[in-house]
């Protein structure tokens, strides 16, 4: 167990010890707890609504963005609206493409593969025409590589596995 | 923090408490623009509040300032610290969401006066008992591999199978692992629950979840009897034995996650 904010103990049960270290902690904390002040009692509050700042964090200084774990924003949907869903939906679409070409190109001979050649061309362009087996067999490896880029997401990997079920 | 050149700066008010004394003055703590924060007493209640530079903290700059993470770390931290400055020995104190302004100290006293029972009915379930955080985090390093050792006899005469063969072999390792960590970190959140006067589960993908390695599979705030504190430590240090998972306790916090006070927050 690993405990932080400065208890050490029982004795420092009070919430008055040191501040903890961790800033993402303490973000989304004050960010997203904390008591909201709403409804008729809003007595001359001044009208920032913080819970409609669709916030856009600037990276300012690279020591506090490693201290928040330097891309966390970039996934909170709350921080950043949901503009990246159609981003992810778009690489898990890429994804399932992928694995469907691999798939196909895993179960020819490299001989049969270069009669494909035009699907192929969409995984790597610029390939010229070198010699057909020899593709086959870089392609395979580029999708490959390209497919283990995308499994890092776990996320990813499920929706595969639910097509890979139905499948 | 910079300030704009405009001087005199008209200024606001910034909100960081309410609580029921205010604390010790060897205790003052600066605020989120360096201020000193004042103690506003009305109807028993003491507010912690501090006069901020409109040009920094008003509209439009703070929606711009608060993109600035350098700038946004630093507030945070003031008012975190102005909140703690706040919760004496055993004293209790309802924080403020960040950013919460008013146009003047007259606005958060009429607040005190109106709302005086709700917030003291609001003190009364927060005295004697404490926030903590604990994070369970499934540890990779003790889930297993990609399976690449195992992949040998499942057919090198064909290595387009083998390769995929090995690749559902090591998803459904992999998946295993996930499961019994997640149900791990749902068994302990459902025993702290239970030594805990209220509980909240934080967001898994927001602010933390990239801490650290692992994968973020609880993030649960609980509200601790003081009492029972040691009954609820010892909980999740039972925890660390197993392996596979990573669990960290955090705290002591000010009671931001149970800061709802009927009657003052929407819904």
């Amino acid at each position: 167990m690993t405990v932080t904010g400065g208890s050490q103990g029982y004795s420092a049960v009070g919430a008055s010890g040191p501040a903890p270290a961790n800033l993402g902690d303490i973000l989304e904390r004050v960010l997203d707890k904390g008591l909201v002040i709403a409804g008729d009692i809003r007595v001359n509050l001044l009208d920032i609504e913080l819970l409609t700042v669709k916030l856009r964090l600037v990276v300012a200084s690279l020591e506090t963005a490693r201290e928040v774990g330097i891309d966390w924003w970039e996934r909170d949907p709350w921080l950043q609206g949901r503009e990246d869903e159609g981003d992810r939906r778009q690489l898990e679409a890429e994804n399932r493409r992928l694995r469907r070409r691999l798939a196909s190109l895993e179960s020819r001979d490299d001989a049969e593969a270069v009669e494909s050649g035009d699907d192929i061309a969409s995984l790597e362009s610029g390939d010229g025409d070198s010699g057909g087996a020899q593709r086959g067999g870089r392609e395979r490896e580029s999708a490959r590589r390209r497919l283990r880029r995308g499994n890092a997401e776990d996320r990813e990997d499920k929706q595969d596995r639910r097509r890979d079920d139905d499948g | 923090m910079t300030m704009a050149e405009t001087a005199p700066d008209a200024s606001c008010v910034w909100l960081y408490a309410v609580t029921r004394d205010a604390p010790p003055s060897e205790k003052a703590v600066p605020g989120v623009a360096g201020e000193k924060v004042s103690a506003l007493q009305e109807a028993g209640l003491t507010a912690l509040a501090g006069a901020v530079p409109e040009s920094e903290f008003g509209q439009p700059a703070v929606r711009h300032n608060l993109e600035n993470l350098d700038w946004l770390a630093a507030v945070a931290r003031a008012h975190d610290a102005v909140v703690r400055s706040a919760m004496g020995e055993g004293a209790a104190a309802v924080p403020v969401r960040l950013v919460t302004l008013f146009s003047e100290e007259t606005s958060v006293r009429s607040l005190l006066r109106e709302r005086g029972t709700d917030f003291e009915a609001a003190l009364q379930r927060l005295d004697g008992r404490t926030e903590w955080g604990v994070k369970v985090f499934g540890d990779p390093a003790a889930a297993p591999g990609t399976g690449e050792s195992a992949s040998d006899d499942t057919g090198e005469a064909n290595p387009g199978t083998s390769y995929l063969l090995r690749r559902r072999n090591a998803r459904a390792e992999r998946e295993r692992a996930v499961r019994a960590a997640t149900e791990h970190g749902e068994r302990l959140h459902a025993r702290l629950a239970r030594l805990s006067v209220a509980s909240r589960h934080h967001a898994l993908g927001g602010a933390v979840a990239r801490e650290g390695t692992g994968t973020l599979l609880l993030n649960g705030a609980y509200l601790v009897d003081d009492r029972d504190f040691v009954a609820f430590r010892d909980a999740v240090g039972a925890e660390t034995g197993d392996a596979g998972v990573r669990v960290e306790l955090t705290g002591p916090w000010p009671p931001y996650s149970f800061a709802s006070v009927p009657g003052l927050t929407d819904a």
